[in-house]
């Protein structure tokens, strides 16, 4: 196993307000690489903190936390270097794109900043990555603002994709879109994943599109982490964990009923 | 418990805040500005204003005027104008009482009429009434109040002969009297005022008018007036207040340009003679004086809003 | 995975989600008949007024002891003032300097304002409560009296005190631009845009500023109102623009006495006064109406 581990979370600890209960209580986390690593639990859970903290955009206040064998913040400052492996894919698609900016620049900034493209270069590549998601090319030029839903949501995926990280970390990717979308989406991110050998790990309240995605899940509840276990062993006989079972016991049967409205923290 | 508090912080803030403003304006007049040249005045030669520069002591360090004039700022004493050779106290003393009786009038004549028609404007929004209001209070905005008062002296003044053009009655003088000479500076200063609560009443009117008390109520079948006066207009005056705050600034800011087109020896002609005149200390004491006005204004719709809105005393 | 037929997203692409383009009201046809009007008023006669140099005007400050007070006649289409000078060459000289003056304020105010909003918003931290505290305190002393007082001191002309004015009027700005930065700064966007490896300097300069550009213009056509509406209050005060030279506060100081001899000296710079406040007013009413509605607020 040894170096096969990349994300290392050790007793990791995050508390807003001085009054509030703790964010994330003492959560210990790994994640091996090209392996997807689900992390469900409800609203107020922590799940969305423990994605920031991992992703290197919300510093920790107690813990280790590490991405291949380097802290991920050094006296509370990210260190930059990791967003070169690292990435991340925000929930709300109408948030999570600059409408000041057009597609191009979007998917081209990371080629730019991290991978040292040349103009020419990174035109020729954010037009492979918008067809490597299923956008036509000539979308570089439109404003996020012409996009669906699933089109923004697939030009983040592309963003994402285009700094070739080892680990993309997934804040809920598809909770704010129309069922039917968020299919394809699903699938889109596991085609990418066979095909590049990327890691996830996947944060969502709905058990049932983390156990599509994949292969080992761990479950939140209050900031902390109440079970870990293997996809194939999600379900209610399996689990020791009496709010994992309830929380199963809730989903009625695969393939899941969704409930757009309902907003993750 | 919690008001005495509020008044704490709201003590030491406003004093810290005075503190800055005080030596700022001092530092900008008497650093910026040299006072020895605004003594001597404009006929005077090199010789004269060095001597004037260590009569004054303003060849001092600053920091050190400053602090003897706090000294004597804090036990009343505001310094002594160059122009007149009187305290500044006592100045400020005569002309303030008479811009506070222009300013409330002003005031009361603005929230009076706002809530009148403010009310009834949000009683139907789009109506012809509203839209009228609506146009009115934009034009009301726009208006400059010194023009504004020129306009009204020529109708009212000047063509109809009604009321005098310029000039102030003390109250002593006798009430009628001083209404007469009181009412066109008023409706001036109060015009603007009126225009900017009007259209917040207007807009919290119609919020409250569409909220779900009102429609429980009308599901009772309480009768409409009562549902307006009882229920939504009481909650939608509370905005008011806060409008009313920081409204001071426009009030003080009215007061110095419509005391200008009426010839009111108030506190705005004395800032405009001080400053013309180069009359620092008189100049300093003002500019003290207003800043705490504006403060203390804070502080009244702080405690008002509190008394007014039961869900912000009730502790939920 | 099997599950779904791969390649179908590629082709597809008509979810329901989205709507698609977001509709984009025109900001001038969404306005009411009568304040299209008075735009279209507004930058006639505001046109006129910056133009004034080089139209067919008669010279604002020349003198004509034989026709004062004339009224409007064929060669003094608006009359003539007190000293014979022509009314409708002085008001436009006037609004001239107004409006000049005005733009100086307004841009000295986004000058200083929209920075100081940006950084603070962005970098938070004891710059950010330094900037707080200084604008509450400027913002406690009244605009036109901290005008004075510098007038006072300085005895600055009208160009100096509108760059005071702008930097009394900065905080105002700054708040509101603020408020905004702090609302981006919170999104994900801007969080994706620091995971594309975005500087810091980049993330203000294309992901932040160009966000609070709508607000900023908003913004800054309410503080031209207001610069155009101090201009005239402290040149009527006989403070700021002095006589002879025109503006249009120092055209209505000492017309008072005048008005019912000859109204026009007071009707003709005032109400190009009231124009050109409404028209910043109303134009900033609009954006402000056509940006919320953008957000779908």
């Amino acid at each position: 196993m040894g170096s096969d581990v990349m994300v290392v979370a050790e007793d990791v600890v995050k508390r807003y307000g001085r009054k509030d209960p703790l964010a994330v209580d003492r959560v210990s986390l790994r994640v091996r690489r090209g392996e997807s690593l689900g992390i469900v639990g409800e609203t107020g859970s922590g799940k969305s903190t423990m994605a920031k903290i991992l992703s290197g955009l919300l510093p920790h206040d107690e813990g280790r936390a590490e991405f291949d064998g380097r802290a991920i913040y050094r006296r509370g400052r990210v260190d930059r270097e990791i967003w070169k492996r690292v990435q991340m894919i925000f929930q709300d698609p109408y948030e999570s794109l600059n409408p000041a900016m057009d597609v191009g620049t979007i998917v081209g900034e990371p080629l730019v900043f991290w991978r040292g493209f040349s103009p020419s270069q990174t035109r020729t590549r954010v037009a492979e990555l918008l067809e490597g998601v299923g956008l036509a090319p000539s979308l570089a030029q439109a404003p996020p603002e012409e996009l669906s839903g699933g089109q923004r949501q697939r030009v983040s995926i592309a963003r994402a994709m285009a700094a070739e990280p080892e680990l993309i970390i997934c804040d809920e990717p598809v909770a704010a879109l129309d069922v039917s979308v968020q299919a394809q989406i699903l699938a889109l991110m596991n085609e990418l994943r066979e095909r590049q050998g990327v890691a996830y790990v996947f944060i969502s309240h709905d058990i049932g599109v983390v156990q599509l995605m994949c292969d080992r899940i761990a479950v939140m509840n209050a900031g902390k982490v109440v079970e870990e276990l293997d996809a194939a062993d999600l379900s209610v006989d399996r689990a020791t964990d009496p709010y994992t079972r309830r929380l199963l016991a809730s989903v009625p049967t695969l393939p899941h009923i969704d409930h757009p409205e309902q907003r993750p923290g | 418990m919690l008001r005495a508090r509020a008044i704490g912080t709201w003590l030491l803030s406003s004093a810290a805040t005075l503190l800055l403003i005080s030596f700022g304006s001092f530092a900008l007049l008497y650093l910026v500005g040299d006072p020895a040249t605004a003594v001597a005045g404009s006929q005077a030669t090199l010789e004269d204003i060095e001597r004037v520069r260590q009569e004054f002591g303003f060849d001092r360090p600053l920091f050190e005027q400053y602090l003897d004039w706090l000294g004597s700022a804090l036990t009343g004493d505001l310094g002594v104008s160059y122009t007149l050779r009187r305290p500044v106290i006592a100045m400020i003393g005569e002309s303030l009482p008479i811009t506070i009786s222009l300013s409330l009038t002003a005031l009361v004549f603005a929230t009076v009429v706002a809530t009148a028609v403010g009310v009834v404007a949000g009683l139907r929004p789009e109506g012809r009434f509203d839209r009228f209001l609506t146009t009115g209070a934009v034009l009301g905005i726009a208006i400059p109040n010194f023009l504004l008062g020129m306009v009204l002296v020529a109708i009212f003044a000047v063509w109809l002969g009604w009321l005098p053009a310029t000039g102030y009655r003390p109250f002593s003088a006798g009430p009628l009297e001083w209404a007469r000479f009181m009412l066109l500076p008023a409706v001036t200063l109060g015009v603007g005022l009126l225009a900017q609560q009007v259209r917040t009443l207007r807009s919290s009117m119609i919020k409250e008018m569409d909220s779900g008390y009102v429609r429980t109520a009308r599901a009772k079948h309480l009768s409409e007036p009562v549902i307006v006066i009882k229920h939504a207009a009481r909650n939608a005056l509370l905005p008011i207040v806060t409008v009313i705050g920081l409204q001071m600034s426009r009030v003080i800011t009215g007061a110095i340009l419509v005391e200008q087109v009426f010839a009111i020896p108030g506190i705005g002609q004395l800032t405009v003679r001080a400053v013309a005149g180069r009359d620092l200390p008189v100049v300093q004491g003002l500019v003290v004086l207003f800043a705490a006005t504006i403060l203390l204004a804070n502080l009244l719709v702080d405690l008002t809003y509190g008394w007014l809105n039961p869900s912000t005393r009730r502790a939920r | 995975m099997s599950w779904l037929p791969s390649g179908l997203h590629r082709v597809t692409d008509r979810e329901a989600g989205g709507t698609g383009r977001f509709r984009r009201p025109v900001l001038i046809s969404s306005a009411s008949l009568p304040v299209k009007l008075v735009l279209f008023a507004a930058i006639i006669v505001g046109a006129a007024a910056i133009l004034a140099p080089w139209l067919p005007l008669q010279d604002p400050l020349e003198q004509d002891l034989q026709a004062i007070l004339t009224g409007p006649t064929s060669e003094h289409l608006l009359g003539t003032d007190q000293l014979g000078r022509d009314l409708l060459s002085r008001t436009l000289w006037g609004a001239r300097t107004t409006l000049l003056a005005a733009m100086v304020a307004a841009g000295v105010a986004g000058i200083i304002g929209i920075p100081a909003a940006l950084i603070a918003g962005y970098r938070r931290g004891w710059i950010e409560t330094a900037l707080n505290r200084s604008s509450d305190v400027i913002m406690t002393v009244p605009a036109l009296v901290m005008l004075l007082a510098v007038q006072a001191a300085l005895q600055t002309g009208i160009y100096g005190s509108m760059v005071t004015l702008g930097i009394i009027l900065a905080p105002h700005l700054y708040r509101v631009i603020r408020s905004e930065v702090l609302k981006i700064s919170n999104s994900s966007f801007l969080q994706s845009g620091r995971l594309s490896g975005c500087s810091h300097r980049r993330i203000i300069l294309r992901y932040v500023l160009p966000n609070v550009r709508e607000q900023a213009v908003v913004q800054l056509s309410f503080q031209f109102g207001f610069g155009l509406m101090v201009e005239a209050g402290i040149s009527f005060l006989g403070v700021g623009v002095q006589p002879p030279d025109p503006s249009l506060g120092s055209l209505l100081n000492g017309t008072m006495s005048l008005i019912s001899r000859e109204p026009m000296l007071v009707f003709a710079p005032g109400g190009v006064l009231v124009l050109l406040i409404l028209a910043f007013n109303l134009a900033g009413d609009l954006l402000r109406t056509k940006s919320k509605a953008q957000h779908g607020e």
